[in-house]
């Protein structure tokens, strides 16, 4: 939980600083990979929600693949250690973290493909922004409760 | 509306054959035998044409050609004669005229049962297409069973009684009293002739079979055989009944393993091969083995009193769908850090793939309106909400079966295509995640090579798994008498091989005999059939020999009683288990209920496991022109590169 959070911060850190597209781009990246880490753990732990998990962190990698297309990403990220997910005990707890920070990310890459000049990195902070959606309405709660 | 089989066919065909020959008995009122030349005619003229399916030789090569086997000769011999049963009717066909003929005449009869067999061959070769070199290919799931050795020996059998049928008749008729002017006769003696040309087309076709008994089951098949049609796609609705979810989720199976059989093979050049739809297809499999798990394990929970050991069965089968569902997660992590040129869910599976997903979850879990979203999450149905009817753990266990066949079918053509698309250099991998001293200038590379064969390893053993929890279901479902239980029969007759009209360059088709019964010690004949257990032999001494789901499903206790009874021995001697191989009988080689049904039925799993294993050591030993080199050198991409 304490990395969703850290992501969290990263990208909303990013995307306070107007025009720096490569740092939210960065911290994308680096939450959709940590998004796929995590989904793939839980999944394991999950039979209700192994599902929901399994295509969540499908989503997420094919996230963090369309990021990595967008021209203005860094070639290299000073922070890519490869995520070694920990996992909440309660996993309700944990997909909510996801899902906020699904939601975060589809706010901040919508906005993003919106203020971008490159047509490359529209499309793919708009494609990566459907991806980061799908994983908020895989995982979001049950709005009833 | 149900698909018409080829056992409808040859029924229609058989019936009025013999509704004909009954009629010839009593003669021949108000009509001539004249007649009935040209029906006659047609259907010898048809089973020769069956026969030029199987064994497609001219008689000069079946005589000279010393690769082809005893028993191709006698088909093609068998073809010849029925040849000239036709050629001996062909001065005495009348014409088809415009008018239909009476009903209930001879005439009549005959003309249905010759457009039966006529149709029965259709509906056989539309499973088959001609490739440029003039090979047979397969065009739908069930060409591997038209083709196996089992099916086309029982096909044979059919050829040889209809032409004994035809034999009869002709006989019959080329003695009937002469009521027509006398210029008719020389049709007797046409008939006559045709009739001894029929007997030993008859003769031959059987002589050919004497090293290969066919049995039951494989006759069973053959009539289950169904025309080439694949449904409409159902969308999951809300409400459905248990009996429409199993349903859409049969139809799903149907149109997935159609889709496999046409996409396989197109990668080097197809835009629908991407990794997106690729992982996507991976996570679904693994989604899917994890729901079946789940149904297999609600399902012993709610096994009636049954065949003995069929929750021991169950339980094998829900093992090895979570071990399939293991494998398949394997295969979403090997894509972890690889990717296309190509993007897009493109697979044209994937919708029938979602609609699979979301009926078997509505029957695993408790609530009629589940999606694979934490929003819709809900419990697993225990024994207070299954509210099953008698016929639904059938008809339930029948669904997975089928979920688990299609998916045997889409891993394998997916491996084909992770295949050929390691070979077209289509996979790549972002330099982003490799360590900074390697400096590579590109947003992307060509995948390692440790990457690819990691990932089609895994394919491989996604195949593996997923391939054995369908065999552990096909002795569940023969187990049970569930309504799927002719995939058992399927995957049993395509395991033994092929008959020759599929390989036709080979010299032999595997499993079919070659030599007469005098050399069989060449090793090229199939192997004895092994002796039936207790439970069959029972059921055989009280003559019930022409039900083969009851002789299936009498093989699938005395597996599960054999297995029963190695368990105890374990219990009862532990120390025999510090190397239990020693302790198998021999010939036995399976421990888990999925090898046991692999073991017996079918063989396949195991011949997959060995071939997929001599690939990988193929795949290790071949060196590798992957490399991380800028793709940039060969071309722009897609991905920026």
């Amino acid at each position: 939980m304490d990395d969703i959070e850290t992501i969290r911060s990263r990208l909303t850190a990013a995307d306070q600083l107007a025009g720096d597209l490569p740092g939210v781009l960065d911290a994308a990246w680096e939450a959709f990979d940590l998004a796929q880490a995590v989904c793939l753990r839980c999944g394991e732990q999950a039979t209700g929600l192994f599902a929901a998990f399994a295509f969540a962190a499908a989503a997420a990698a094919q996230g963090r693949q369309l990021i990595t297309t967008a021209p203005s990403l860094p070639p290299t990220s000073g922070t890519v250690t490869g995520h070694v997910a920990s996992v909440a005990a309660d996993l309700d707890e944990t997909a909510d973290g996801l899902a906020s920070l699904a939601g975060a990310l589809t706010e901040r890459l919508s906005l993003a493909a919106s203020r971008a000049d490159d047509p490359g990195d529209q499309a793919a902070c708009a494609d990566a922004a459907r991806q980061a959606r799908q994983i908020y309405e895989l995982l979001a709660g049950d709005p009833r409760q | 509306m149900s698909v018409p089989t080829f056992g409808d066919l040859a029924g229609l065909a058989s019936h009025h054959l013999g509704a004909a020959t009954a009629l010839a008995d009593g003669g021949l009122p108000g009509e001539g035998v004249a007649a009935s030349v040209r029906p006659v005619r047609g259907m010898a003229l048809t089973l020769s044409h069956y026969l030029g399916d199987i064994a497609p030789y001219d008689e000069a090569e079946a005589v000279t050609s010393s690769q082809l086997g005893t028993w191709v000769r006698a088909v093609v011999d068998a073809r010849e004669a029925l040849r000239l049963a036709a050629g001996s009717l062909r001065p005495y066909a009348a014409p088809i005229l415009a008018e239909t003929t009476p009903d209930g005449t001879m005439a009549a009869l005959l003309d249905t049962a010759a457009a039966s067999l006529a149709a029965g061959r259709d509906l056989l070769r539309m499973h088959l297409f001609t490739g440029a070199d003039g090979t047979p290919l397969d065009r739908s799931d069930w060409a591997a069973v038209v083709t196996s050795a089992p099916v086309t020996m029982a096909l044979l059998n059919e050829i040889a009684c209809w032409s004994q049928q035809l034999a009869l008749l002709t006989g019959r008729l080329s003695v009937a009293p002469a009521t027509e002017p006398a210029s008719v006769m020389p049709v007797h003696h046409g008939l006559a002739s045709a009739c001894h040309w029929l007997v030993i087309a008859d003769a031959a076709i059987r002589s050919s079979r004497r090293t290969a008994p066919v049995t039951l089951p494989d006759t069973g098949l053959l009539m289950a055989i169904p025309a080439r049609a694949v449904p409409e796609r159902q969308s999951p609705q809300v409400p459905e009944t248990t009996a429409d979810l199993c349903q859409g989720v049969v139809t799903s199976a149907i149109r997935l393993r159609a889709i496999a059989c046409t996409v396989a093979g197109q990668a080097a050049w197809s835009g629908q091969v991407t990794a997106e739809s690729l992982r996507w297809t991976a996570t679904a499999a693994a989604v899917t083995c994890h729901i079946s798990e789940n149904i297999l394990r609600l399902l012993v929970g709610e096994a009636r009193p049954g065949p003995a050991g069929t929750e021991t069965l169950l339980r094998g089968a829900a093992e090895a769908a979570s071990h399939a569902c293991a494998s398949w997660r394997n295969v979403t992590a090997s894509w972890s850090q690889m990717t296309t040129e190509t993007t897009g869910l493109t697979s044209p599976g994937l919708p029938d793939m979602g609609d699979l997903i979301v009926r078997l979850g509505r029957l695993a879990f408790d609530d009629a309106d589940w999606t694979p979203t934490r929003a819709r999450q809900a419990r697993l149905r225990g024994p207070a909400n299954l509210a099953f009817t008698d016929e639904q753990p059938t008809a339930i266990l029948a669904a997975v079966h089928h979920a688990a066949d299609a998916l045997a079918r889409v891993a394998a053509a997916d491996t084909d295509t992770v295949g050929t698309a390691i070979r077209a250099q289509r996979l790549y991998a972002p330099t982003r995640t490799l360590p900074e001293y390697l400096d590579v200038p590109y947003r992307y590379g060509h995948a390692t090579p440790a990457d690819t064969i990691a990932l089609l390893e895994a394919y491989q053993a996604a195949t593996d798994a997923t391939t054995m929890a369908a065999a552990a279901l096909d002795t569940v479902a023969i187990g049970l008498n569930a309504p799927s239980q002719v995939l058992a029969a399927a995957r049993a007759a395509t395991s033994q091989g092929r008959a020759p009209r599929a390989a036709a360059d080979l010299p032999e088709a595997e499993g079919l005999p070659a030599e007469p019964a005098t050399v069989q010690s060449s090793g090229k004949d199939p192997p004895p059939p092994c002796p039936p257990g207790p439970v069959e032999q029972g059921v055989r001494d009280l003559g019930i020999t022409a039900n083969p789901l009851l002789l299936l499903r009498a093989q699938a206790i005395d597996t599960a009683g054999r297995r029963l009874i190695a368990e105890a021995r374990r219990a009862a001697r532990p120390s025999a288990g510090r190397n239990p191989a020693r302790k198998r009988p021999p010939g036995r080689t399976g421990e888990t209920a999925a090898q046991l049904a692999a073991e017996n039925f079918p063989p396949a799993a195991a011949r997959t496991i060995a071939s997929r294993a001599r690939a990988s050591e193929a795949a290790r030993a071949r060196p590798s022109s992957l490399s991380l080199a800028p793709a940039s050198a060969r071309g722009g991409t897609a991905l920026g590169v």
